[in-house]
C-alpha cells in the first residue's frame, strides 16, 4: 500500500501544517487530519501489533470500530494507551507510538508468537489452569504459574501511566425535549424537523465534524451544516459520544473537550461526563461495515471499503494505488468509482453471480469470486482469489491494498442497553432494532435503511414520532423500508481455507480466528455468551463492533442453525470506553468527598491545631507546642484539663430542634429513660434504641420551653438520628404535632472542662456571677449572653468527668466566642484540647462513643441498663427483652489495664483466655489511651460476662495484626472519680 | 454583639478571573442572612396563608417551590408545609405551626451572568431552562453530595444556599468549575 495525499480532495486545512511524532520519528499532517489519516498520508503502514500473535496491523477502518490502529498517545503522566488512531484528531506536537511490541511495531520480537499460534488457540489460557501436560495432569498449575507472568507480558495492549492524572474532568447535566444521537443524514433531518417545530433539540456527534457518513462525500461541507443547524436553534455537541441510554430516557455522554488541543488551557477539563435527560431520544447512530473472514485478512493494507472512501474525501488520502475490493453487496460500487477517479487501479471481487452497476471499463469486476488469501508479510503483495464454486483453483491478483465489505451492521448497541433485543433481517443480513416501547425512535441506517434519501425520510418520520408522543399532533407514522440496495446482498462471512492453522480473523482485536470459533464449538461452548467469554470474541474495547456477526454466523453453521436461532450477545454500556477520570469528575484530591468544617475551623488552625478527618468533618486532633509529638501533646492537654481548664471545639455533635405541642411525647418515646417530666431549663442524657433493641445512639436533650427541645447526638449518628425522627413522624406517629429540624449548622459548640471552667465561663458571660452551682447545677441549661451581648446557650454537662460545660452560639459568632473563652482560659493556665485528649478523658471515665456503640451493643451491655425505664414504652423496649439480648455471657463493657504497666496496647486487640488464644477470644478492646492520671495505658471494651466473671483473672490481649501479645486484667470502666465528685463540684 | 463571620472568608478573594478575556459569571456572598423557617401544621396551611396575607401583604398563596419578593423581604415555600422568610422575622402564633431561626445555618451565594445556569448545571441535576424553572422558583437539590437550596431571581441570576459547614468546600468547587467561563468575585 502506498498512500498518497491527493490535491482537491478532503476537508482538511492545507494551510495549517501540523508536526507530530510517531515512534520517535517526525512527520507532518494538516489541520483536520486524524492521526490515522496523517499516518496513512505519510505511508506509515504498520501501526500496531496484535494481541496474542503480535501480527503487524495497519489502519483497518476510519472510526470507533478500529481494531488495528490502537496506539499510545502522549507520554509521562499523560500517556494514554489503546487510543484509536482513527478517532484521535491530529494536533501540533502530538506524540504517539505503537504498543504491545518490542522494540517497535515495525520489528517486534513478539512476532515469534505468530509461529507458535497452534499453542495459543481459543481458551489456551484457561487450559493452563489444568496443569502443563504431561507433567502436571491433575496436579494443578505449578509450572504455569511461572509462565503466567511471561504470557501476561507478551499478550496485551498498551500500558497506562502509573503517575497521577494531571488533567481535570467534570460532570455536567443538561435537559432537552429531543436528543438526537448522530449527525448523519437521518439525524440531521430529525433534528431540523424538531427544531422547526420550536422544540428544544440537542444533537450529539461523536466526531469533531458533523455529517456522519456524509463526510465521505466529496462535496459535502460540514462547516456549512454546522452553521445551518446552529441558526435553527439546535444545540450541537460535537466530540461527544452517547455511550449509554438508561432508564427514563437518560443518556450518558462523554465530551472530549481538550483531547484535540496541543496545550490544553488549565481551566478546561480534559473531558466532560454528561447526563442528559430528554423527553424523547432519536437514535441515528448509523451502521458499521463488516469485514470478511479469510486467510491473512489482517495484513496492513486490509481495510473496510467505506473507510477508504472516507480517507479520500474527508482527508484527501488515497489509501492504495492498486486496490482489490472484495464484497457481497452494492455499497462498494460508488467507492470503487471514486477511488478509480482519484487515480487508483481498482478490481472488484463480488461473490454474487449477477449485479447491475454502471462501471467504468477500467474497473475490473469479477463476479462469483471470493478472496482466498492475502499474500505478503508486513505489506500486501497480492491476493489469491477463487471462484465461489471452486475454492481449490486460485488466481493471484497483484495489489497493494485489499478492501472488504461483508455487509453492514446497524449500530443497535444503544437501544440494546434498554433491553430491546435486535431482530435478524435475513434480506439484509443484519440485526435491526426490535420494537421499542419507550420514547426512543431509531432512524437511518441504525434502523437498517441504506438509501440516503430514505434515511433522510426516516429522520422526518422519527421526528414526527417524537412529536406524536408529546401530543403535538397525531400523524400516521410510517418509516421507509429496511434495506435499499438494487441487488440483494448474499451471505459472505467466511472463505474457508484448507490450510491449518489459518489466519482467518473474525475479531482482530483479540486475535480470534474462524478456527477458534469452531474449536469452541467442539469443546462445548455453544451458547453465544459462552462463545464470547471462551474465545474473547467481541470483548476488548471494540466490543464486537467488527466481528460479532461473523462469529455468530460461524457458530450457526456449526450448530446447523440460523443466526437468529443462535442469537446475539447483549450490548451493555459504554458504547466506547469511558475513562475512569471522567466517571470521577471533580471528586478527586481534597474534593474526593465533601469537606465539612466547623465555624471555628480557621480559628483552630490559627491556634495551632493539627486536624483530623472524622467522617466528613475536619476536627482539631491536638494542639502541639514546640516539638511536641501527638502523644506529648494529648497527654499534656489531658493533664491540664484535669488540673485547670481546657477548651474544645465540639461543634460536630448533631443538633436537632424539636418543636411543637407533642415534642415531649416524641422525646419520651424515643429515649429509654423518662423525659416526660424534664423541667424547662434542664437537660438529660439519653439512650435511644433501634427497633430491634440494640443501641442506636446516645446524646442529650435540653428542654428550652414547654414545647421546644434542643437535642444533641453523637457526631457519627447525627444524620441517622435526624432521618430516624423524620421517619417516625412521617410514617408511624403522623398524629404527633412535632416539627424536627437539623440545626447542626446553626449552632457552634465548645466544651469548657476542668476545675476552673466555671471561672472561665463567668469571665465570658454578661453577668459575671451568673454561673454558679445553684444557678446552673449539673445538667442545667441557661440561655444567656456573652459579655458583649451576643446570645448563647450554656449547659452543664461533662464528657471528661470534670466540672464542665458546653457553650453554644450561633455559628457566625463562633470565632468571637472562642476568642473570649481562650482569653479567659489562658489566665488559668488552661489549654486548647483536641479529639485525642477528648478521647483520653472519656476513656478514663468509661464513657462510650461510636467505637463502643457499634450496632451490636445493648443498653445492658454498655452498663447503662438502669437507664431503661420499666414504666413506659419506647422504641426498642419490647425487642430488647429477647432472650438472646439478655444472656449472661453477653459481651459487657469493662475497663482493661496491662499487667505490666509499661506495656501499651491497641484498639482492636482481641481478649483471650490464657492458653486459648484463638478466634474471637472472649472479648475485644475498643478504645485505648495513655492515662496521665493513672500513669499507664488503659482501655475500655467488652468481655463475655463482664467484670464480675473476669475480676482478678489474667487474660491475654492478642493483636495478631501486629503479632503482639500481652497480659491484661479486667477492671471497672469507670477508672477516674467513679463517684462523680468532680463532675458535681 | 459580636460581628458575624463568613464561612468562606478565607477563600473569598474579590477580583476578576477571566478566561480568554471573558467574564461570564459574577459571584457574591449574601452576608448577614436572616432566615426564619415557618413550618405549618398540615391542617393549618390555609390559615398560615391568611397569616402571610395579613402580616406580609402576600396577595396570592405561594405554590410549593415558588417564592414571592416583598418590600424588604421575600417568602419562599420550600416544602409543602414549610416556608423560608428571608430578610426579616415575624411572630407566628403557636397554633399555626412552629418558627425556627436558621440564619446561621446556611451560606448564601449569588451567582449571576451569562453562563450562571450552565455553571450550576455542571453540578446540579435540575432542569434550569426558563420554562421549567421560571423566575422566583426554588428547588432543593445537591452539589457534590451536599444538599443545597436554589432560588432563581432572574433569567441569569440565582441564589444558592449551602449548609454552612460545607460552604467552603462547595465554594472552592464552584470557583474551580467557573474558571472555564471566567468569573468575578465582588464585595459581599
Amino acid at each position: 500500500m502506498t498512500s498518497l495525499r491527493k490535491e482537491n480532495y478532503g476537508k482538511i486545512n492545507r494551510e495549517k501544517v501540523l508536526g507530530f511524532s510517531w515512534d520517535n520519528k517526525e512527520y507532518f499532517g494538516y489541520e483536520g487530519d486524524s492521526l490515522a489519516s496523517a499516518l496513512l498520508a505519510n505511508d506509515v503502514r504498520i501501526v500496531g501489533r496484535s494481541f496474542k500473535y503480535h501480527r503487524p496491523r495497519g489502519v483497518m477502518s476510519c472510526g470507533v470500530e478500529e481494531s488495528g490502529a490502537l496506539v499510545t498517545v502522549g507520554s509521562g503522566s499523560r500517556r494514554d494507551p489503546n487510543v484509536r488512531a482513527t478517532t484521535q484528531e491530529l494536533y501540533s506536537g502530538l506524540n504517539a507510538s505503537g504498543q504491545n511490541a518490542f522494540p517497535n511495531v515495525n520489528f517486534d520480537f513478539g512476532g515469534v508468537n505468530n509461529y507458535l499460534s497452534r499453542f495459543f488457540a481459543a481458551g489456551f489460557y484457561y487450559k493452563t489452569f489444568m496443569g502443563l501436560p504431561p507433567f502436571e495432569w491433575g496436579k494443578g498449575t505449578g509450572i504455569w504459574m511461572v509462565f503466567e507472568k511471561i504470557i501476561r507480558k507478551a499478550a496485551g495492549m498498551g500500558k497506562a501511566s502509573k503517575e497521577p492524572d494531571p488533567d481535570s474532568y467534570e460532570h455536567a447535566n443538561d435537559f432537552c425535549d429531543v436528543l438526537v444521537i448522530g449527525s448523519g443524514p437521518a439525524g440531521i433531518a430529525a433534528a431540523q424537523e424538531i427544531a422547526n417545530n420550536k422544540l428544544d433539540v440537542i444533537l450529539i456527534e461523536q466526531d469533531s465534524l458533523l455529517g456522519g457518513n456524509s463526510l465521505s462525500q466529496k462535496d459535502f461541507d460540514p462547516y456549512l451544516l454546522n452553521t445551518q443547524l446552529k441558526s435553527s436553534g439546535i444545540r450541537v455537541m460535537p466530540r461527544t459520544t452517547a455511550f449509554g441510554i438508561y432508564d427514563n430516557t437518560v443518556v450518558g455522554a462523554l465530551e472530549r473537550v481538550t483531547d484535540h488541543l496541543p496545550t490544553p488551557h488549565s481551566s478546561l477539563p480534559r473531558q466532560r461526563f454528561w447526563t442528559i435527560r430528554a423527553k424523547h431520544i432519536i437514535v441515528a447512530s448509523g451502521a458499521l461495515e463488516r469485514h470478511i473472514a479469510f486467510n491473512n485478512n489482517d495484513l496492513p493494507g486490509a481495510m473496510t471499503v467505506n473507510a477508504s472512501k472516507h480517507y479520500l474525501n474527508r482527508y484527501g488520502v488515497l489509501t492504495g494505488n492498486n486496490i482489490v475490493i472484495s464484497t457481497n453487496n452494492d455499497s462498494v460500487y460508488q467507492t470503487a468509482k471514486e477511488l478509480h477517479e482519484a487515480g487508483s487501479k481498482v478490481t472488484i471481487l463480488d461473490s454474487r453471480d449477477n449485479v447491475n452497476h454502471d462501471l467504468s471499463k477500467d474497473i475490473d469486476l469479477h463476479l462469483n469470486t471470493l478472496p482466498f488469501s492475502i499474500n505478503g508479510r508486513k505489506k500486501i503483495d497480492g491476493i489469491d482469489v477463487c471462484k465461489t464454486t471452486d475454492l481449490s483453483n486460485k488466481n493471484t491478483i497483484i495489489c497493494d491494498q485489499v478492501l472488504m465489505s461483508g455487509g453492514w451492521s446497524p449500530i443497535v448497541n444503544l437501544v440494546s442497553h434498554r433491553g430491546i433485543k435486535p431482530t435478524w433481517n435475513q434480506e439484509n443480513l443484519c440485526f435491526i432494532p426490535g420494537q421499542i416501547k419507550e420514547n426512543i425512535s431509531v432512524v437511518g441506517s441504525a434502523k437498517g435503511i441504506w438509501d440516503e434519501k430514505n434515511c433522510i425520510e426516516s429522520g422526518f418520520v422519527g421526528a414526527n414520532e417524537a412529536m406524536n408522543t408529546f401530543g403535538m399532533h397525531k400523524k400516521e407514522i410510517s418509516f421507509p423500508s429496511v434495506g435499499g440496495w438494487s441487488n440483494p446482498i448474499e451471505p459472505l462471512f467466511e472463505v474457508k481455507s484448507n490450510k491449518f492453522p489459518s489466519k482467518s480473523f473474525v475479531d482482530f482485536q483479540h486475535d480470534v480466528t474462524a478456527e477458534d470459533v469452531r474449536l469452541a464449538h467442539r469443546e462445548g461452548f455453544i451458547s453465544v455468551e459462552h462463545l464470547k467469554r471462551y474465545t474473547t470474541l467481541g470483548m476488548a474495547n471494540d466490543q464486537g463492533k467488527m466481528g460479532n456477526i461473523i462469529g455468530l454466523s460461524l457458530m450457526a453453521e456449526q450448530l446447523d442453525k440460523t443466526i437468529p436461532q443462535v442469537g446475539t450477545t447483549v450490548f451493555r454500556p459504554p458504547y466506547t470506553p469511558v475513562p475512569i477520570g471522567a466517571l470521577t469528575g471533580r471528586n478527586v484530591g481534597k474534593h474526593f468527598r465533601p469537606l465539612r468544617v466547623t465555624p471555628m475551623h480557621q480559628w483552630n488552625i490559627d491556634h495551632g491545631a493539627k486536624m483530623i478527618e472524622v467522617g466528613l468533618y475536619q476536627r482539631p486532633w491536638y494542639y502541639p507546642k514546640k516539638n511536641e509529638t501527638l502523644s506529648d501533646s494529648y497527654i499534656r492537654e489531658t493533664t491540664i484539663v484535669r488540673k485547670t481548664v481546657g477548651i474544645c471545639d465540639v461543634t460536630s455533635l448533631g443538633k436537632i430542634a424539636i418543636q411543637g405541642p407533642d415534642a415531649t411525647e416524641l422525646v419520651n418515646r424515643i429515649y429509654t429513660n423518662p423525659f416526660a417530666k424534664l423541667p424547662i431549663g434542664k437537660a438529660r442524657y439519653g439512650i435511644m434504641l433501634r427497633d430491634d433493641g440494640i443501641v442506636m445512639d446516645d446524646g442529650t436533650s435540653w428542654r428550652l420551653g414547654e414545647n421546644e427541645y434542643f437535642m444533641t447526638t453523637s457526631t457519627a449518628a447525627a444524620a441517622k438520628v435526624m432521618s430516624w425522627l423524620e421517619e417516625l413522624l412521617q410514617t408511624r406517629w403522623t398524629d404527633l404535632k412535632v416539627n424536627v429540624t437539623s440545626v447542626s449548622e446553626q449552632w457552634a459548640g465548645a466544651a469548657i472542662a476542668g476545675p476552673k471552667s466555671r471561672d472561665v465561663l463567668n469571665e465570658c458571660v454578661f453577668d459575671a456571677s451568673e454561673i454558679t452551682n445553684d444557678n446552673l447545677p449539673f445538667m442545667g441549661v441557661l440561655q444567656t449572653k456573652l459579655k458583649d451581648g451576643t446570645p448563647c446557650r450554656v449547659v452543664r454537662i461533662s464528657f471528661s468527668g470534670e466540672l464542665a460545660y458546653e457553650m453554644y452560639i450561633e455559628s457566625d459568632y463562633a470565632h468571637g466566642m472562642m476568642d473570649l473563652l481562650w482569653e479567659s482560659a489562658q489566665k488559668y493556665d488552661g489549654c486548647l484540647y483536641g479529639l485525642e485528649a477528648l478521647g483520653a478523658l472519656r476513656v478514663e471515665k468509661g464513657h462510650v462513643t461510636a467505637a463502643e456503640l457499634d450496632g451490636r451493643v445493648t443498653i445492658d451491655d454498655a452498663g447503662l441498663g438502669k437507664m431503661a425505664s420499666t414504666k413506659k414504652s419506647y422504641i426498642g423496649s419490647a425487642m430488647r427483652k429477647r432472650g438472646v439480648l439478655s444472656a449472661d455471657d453477653r459481651d459487657m463493657l469493662v475497663g482493661f489495664f496491662p499487667i505490666n504497666e509499661k506495656e501499651t496496647f491497641n484498639a482492636g486487640t482481641i481478649v483471650c483466655e490464657k492458653n486459648n488464644i484463638k478466634g474471637q477470644g472472649v472479648g475485644r478492646i475498643t478504645s485505648v489511651t495513655h492515662s496521665p492520671e493513672l500513669g499507664h495505658w488503659i482501655g475500655i471494651g467488652f468481655v463475655k460476662g463482664g467484670l464480675e466473671k473476669w475480676k482478678d483473672i489474667t487474660l491475654i490481649g492478642a493483636d495478631p495484626v501486629r503479632n503482639k501479645q500481652m497480659e491484661i486484667k479486667v477492671v471497672s470502666p469507670h477508672m477516674i472519680d467513679p463517684e462523680g465528685k468532680r463532675m458535681y463540684a | 454583639m459580636l460581628n458575624r463571620n463568613s464561612a468562606i472568608i478565607e477563600k473569598y478573594n474579590t477580583g476578576k478571573y477571566p478566561f480568554e478575556d471573558n467574564i461570564e459569571i459574577i459571584f457574591f456572598e449574601n452576608c448577614n442572612l436572616i432566615i426564619q423557617q415557618i413550618a405549618a401544621w398540615p391542617d393549618e396551611i390555609s390559615n398560615v396563608d391568611k397569616f402571610f396575607s395579613d402580616q406580609l401583604g402576600v396577595q396570592k398563596n405561594i405554590d410549593f417551590n415558588r417564592g414571592k419578593i416583598l418590600n424588604n423581604n421575600s417568602l419562599w415555600r420550600m416544602e409543602p408545609s414549610k416556608w423560608w422568610l428571608l430578610g426579616s422575622t415575624i411572630n407566628l402564633p403557636e397554633n399555626l405551626g412552629t418558627s425556627l431561626e436558621l440564619s446561621h445555618a446556611f451560606t448564601s451565594i449569588t451567582i449571576k451572568g451569562a453562563k450562571s445556569d450552565i455553571l450550576l448545571n455542571r453540578h446540579l441535576p435540575l432542569d434550569l431552562r426558563l420554562d421549567n424553572f421560571p423566575i422566583y422558583s426554588s428547588a432543593s437539590s445537591a452539589i457534590h453530595h451536599v444538599s443545597v437550596k436554589l432560588f432563581r431571581l432572574s433569567e441569569k441570576e440565582f441564589k444558592l444556599f449551602i449548609p454552612r459547614g460545607f460552604a467552603l468546600s462547595i465554594w472552592e468547587i464552584l470557583l474551580e468549575t467557573a474558571s472555564q467561563f471566567g468569573y468575578e468575585i465582588i464585595d459581599s
